[in-house]
C-alpha cells in the first residue's frame, strides 16, 4: 500500500463549512504541492477527495478526484481506510483535520492520538501497517 | 524549536572499524544533494552536531558550516542522548543532528509517537520537527521527510 494523506490548503472562514473557498495563498499552496507530486509519483495514482469544497479545489490542482463522502469532515479512520481499500497502487485522499492525523498516528505507530498534519501539507505513508513515513511536505518547506 | 534529524549518507561496507567508515562517491552525492536541500531553507544561523564516526562528519560538512563533534551521537546513541545533545525542546533556533540508525529512529518514535518503535530512516534522508504549544498542550509537528531519492 503505498497511501499519500493530503490536508486541504489555506481557506476562507465562512458560515457554510462545505462550501469553504481556498484563499490565494491556498490556491498557491496547491499549486505549489500538485507540483512537486507530480514529480515525484513514481506511476498512476488514484485520486480521492472530500466533498467539501476547500479539499476539491485542492485534488483539484493535481488532476480530477473522486469525489467520496466518506470522507468529508469527521471522517473516521476506518471510513479513510475503507475508501482507500477500494483501490490498487497509490491512493492520494484529500481530506481534513484532525482526520488525516489521526489515521497517519492510527497507521504508523498504532495509536489512538492525532498528529499535526499542517494545511496543505502531505503524508507519504508506504507498507502495510505499522506504515513507514517515507516523505512528509508542508508547502512552506518546498 | 526546529529539529532536523539527518542520517548520514551511503558508506563504505568494509572497514575493520565502524567509526572509520567513509562516505562512498554515491553517499557523498546523497550528502550534498540533501545538504542544498537544507541550505535552501534553514534559517542563516543553525547549530550543527555530528557523531564522532567519519561518515556522520563526512554527510555533516556537505552543509559547509561548522560541526560540533558530539561523542554521545556515537553509533548506539540513546533517545535520550539525541535530546539532550539537540536542547530539545527549550533550545531556540535550528539544530542539525547528524547521526545513526537506529537512533536516530528510536528517538523519532519517542519524539512523536511518545512510543518504543524504531522508525525506518533511509541513509542521507532528512527528518525535520519543530514543536509549538497549542490551547495549553505542547505538540511536535512533522514539517518535513525527505530521502536523497526524493530530492
Amino acid at each position: 500500500m503505498e497511501l499519500i494523506l493530503w490536508r486541504h490548503a489555506d481557506a476562507e472562514d465562512g458560515r457554510d463549512d462545505m462550501a469553504r473557498r481556498l484563499t490565494p495563498k491556498g490556491e498557491q499552496q496547491a499549486a505549489a504541492m500538485a507540483k512537486w507530486l507530480r514529480a515525484h509519483l513514481p506511476g498512476p495514482f488514484t485520486l480521492l477527495a472530500s466533498p467539501a469544497v476547500r479539499a476539491q479545489q485542492t485534488a483539484r490542482a493535481l488532476a480530477v478526484p473522486i469525489t467520496e463522502k466518506s470522507l468529508a469532515p469527521g471522517a473516521t479512520v476506518a471510513a479513510i481506510v475503507k475508501a482507500v481499500e477500494k483501490h490498487r497502487g497509490i491512493v492520494i485522499v484529500v481530506g481534513h483535520m484532525p482526520d488525516l492525523g489521526r489515521a497517519a498516528a492510527e497507521l504508523v505507530a498504532s495509536a489512538q492520538t492525532e498528529w499535526s498534519v499542517e494545511k496543505g501539507a502531505v503524508w507519504w505513508l508506504a507498507g502495510e501497517a505499522p506504515a513507514r513515513i517515507k516523505a512528509v511536505l508542508s508547502p512552506e518547506l518546498l | 524549536m526546529d529539529l532536523i534529524l539527518w542520517r548520514h549518507a551511503e558508506a563504505e561496507e568494509n572497514a575493520a572499524d565502524d567509526m572509520r567508515r567513509r562516505l562512498t562517491s554515491k553517499g557523498r552525492k546523497q550528502a550534498s544533494r540533501a545538504a542544498e536541500w537544507l541550505l535552501q531553507r534553514l534559517p542563516s544561523r543553525f547549530t550543527l552536531i555530528a557523531s564522532p564516526a567519519v561518515r556522520a562528519h563526512q554527510t555533516a560538512q556537505a552543509l559547509g558550516a561548522p560541526i560540533k563533534v558530539e561523542p554521545s551521537l556515537a553509533p548506539g546513541a540513546t533517545p535520550k542522548a539525541i535530546v539532550v545533545a539537540a536542547g530539545w525542546p527549550e533550545n531556540k533556533g535550528a539544530v542539525v543532528i547528524v547521526g545513526h540508525q537506529p537512533d536516530l529512529g528510536r528517538a523519532l518514535a519517542q519524539l512523536v509517537a511518545g512510543g518504543d518503535g524504531r522508525w525506518s530512516i533511509k541513509k542521507g534522508a532528512i527528518w525535520w520537527l519543530s514543536n509549538r504549544v497549542r490551547d495549553g498542550d505542547a505538540q511536535v509537528v512533522v514539517r518535513a521527510v525527505v530521502s536523497p531519492d526524493l530530492l
